[in-house]
């Protein structure tokens, strides 16, 4: 009895994560549509694509080499957003190489997938690879969030976006993790099987862990005004005042002619 | 918006000018290069790039800086190095 509850309410929580990626998924693309952000559609689609994959997979069994076209092609995008965003015109073949990779750990792992229920090798080598593609995808995403948090750290930006930064690449790992976690679960058991104590475990850690990752994810990328009217706090945004185009230049003019040092406006 | 404060400060900076006055001068390249009705939530960071290397360029020949070409590409540098918060501050 106390398994089937525990089981209920780690589904429970998975079907919430399902919802927040949802959400935040059509969030994206709506604001992607709205300020004409071409690498928001992808992160976007990254989002309603794993969903769908998900659905296939729970709740209308689909073969796990279907769910896992779409979950390793929503992996390789979310690769594309981070390049997209993080590294366009820059001169560093890292992010080339990282693509490649994802495409590679993605074609690997997708046909380790549909060998995974044949024995616990094939099953522990899936896993591998499901974790090794992970934490290429979002830990790259994480890291280059980390990379532009430390470099705007000090500088009088929003802190709320500091914020974004942060907690973008705090919930990342947290994902990754579930999927290293997902190893130790028996190769020949249905996920949460309740006879099991070991599949429970997995099943309930997985679960919380996707469950956090969700919830700081969303919270990061669908932040509530109030919470960024609270961050702001003791952050004075610059207000320009509003001159003509000539009387700019006038100013400018006199500045550069050090005539006002200062350069008060 | 951050990036066009951030690219003033270092304007500002490197022209020795106020960063309102940096910020003001993007802003008047910003409107040269897309129009006046381009809503600042809606430019990209092509869009950027495409001010720096047009309207701010001819902006600052007509205010006789020197060095010109050098400064574009300190500032084409940063909004590269940056331009992460194009879209993480647009969101």
């Amino acid at each position: 009895m106390n398994e089937l509850i525990l089981v209920f309410f780690f589904r429970l929580l998975i079907i919430i994560f399902l919802g927040t990626i949802l959400i935040v998924g059509t969030f994206l693309i709506i604001r992607a549509y709205k300020i004409k952000a071409r690498n928001l559609y992808i992160i976007g689609m990254v989002w309603i694509i794993y969903f769908c994959g998900q659905l296939l997979n729970h709740l209308l069994h689909f073969h796990v080499a279907i769910y896992a076209i779409f979950s390793r092609s929503s992996f390789i995008l979310m690769v594309v957003f981070t390049n997209l965003t993080f590294y366009k015109d820059r001169k560093s073949i890292l992010p080339k190489i990282i693509l490649t990779l994802a495409v590679i750990f993605g074609i690997i792992g997708w046909y380790y997938d549909s060998v995974r229920d044949i024995s616990q090798t094939t099953y522990i080598l899936s896993r591998v690879f499901d974790f090794i593609h992970a934490s290429i995808c979002f830990d790259w995403l994480a890291f280059s969030c980390f990379s532009a948090y430390k470099k705007f750290k000090n500088v009088e930006i929003a802190p709320w976006i500091k914020v974004r930064y942060k907690l973008t690449y705090i919930s990342s790992p947290i994902l990754t993790l579930s999927y290293l976690v997902l190893m130790f679960h028996p190769y020949d058991l249905p996920f949460g099987d309740i006879s099991t104590t070991q599949s429970l475990i997995v099943y309930g850690l997985v679960s919380i862990l996707i469950l956090t990752y969700g919830i700081v994810f969303t919270l990061a990328w669908i932040m509530p005004n109030w919470l960024k009217k609270y961050l702001n706090r003791g952050y004075h945004p610059v207000e320009d005042e509003e001159i003509s185009e000539e009387e700019l230049i006038r100013l400018i003019k006199k500045q550069m002619s050090k005539e006002d040092p200062v350069g008060n406006n | 918006m951050e990036i066009i404060k951030f690219l003033g400060d270092k304007l500002a900076n490197k022209i020795n000018i106020s960063p309102p006055a940096a910020r003001g001068l993007l802003k008047l390249a910003i409107k040269d290069e897309l129009g006046p009705f381009k809503p600042i939530s809606e430019i990209n960071f092509n869009n950027f790039k495409s001010v720096m290397k047009n309207s701010l360029r001819l902006r600052l020949i007509k205010l006789d800086i020197p060095n010109i070409d050098i400064l574009i590409e300190y500032m084409l540098y940063h909004l590269t190095k940056n331009q992460s918060l194009t879209t993480m501050a647009r969101v």
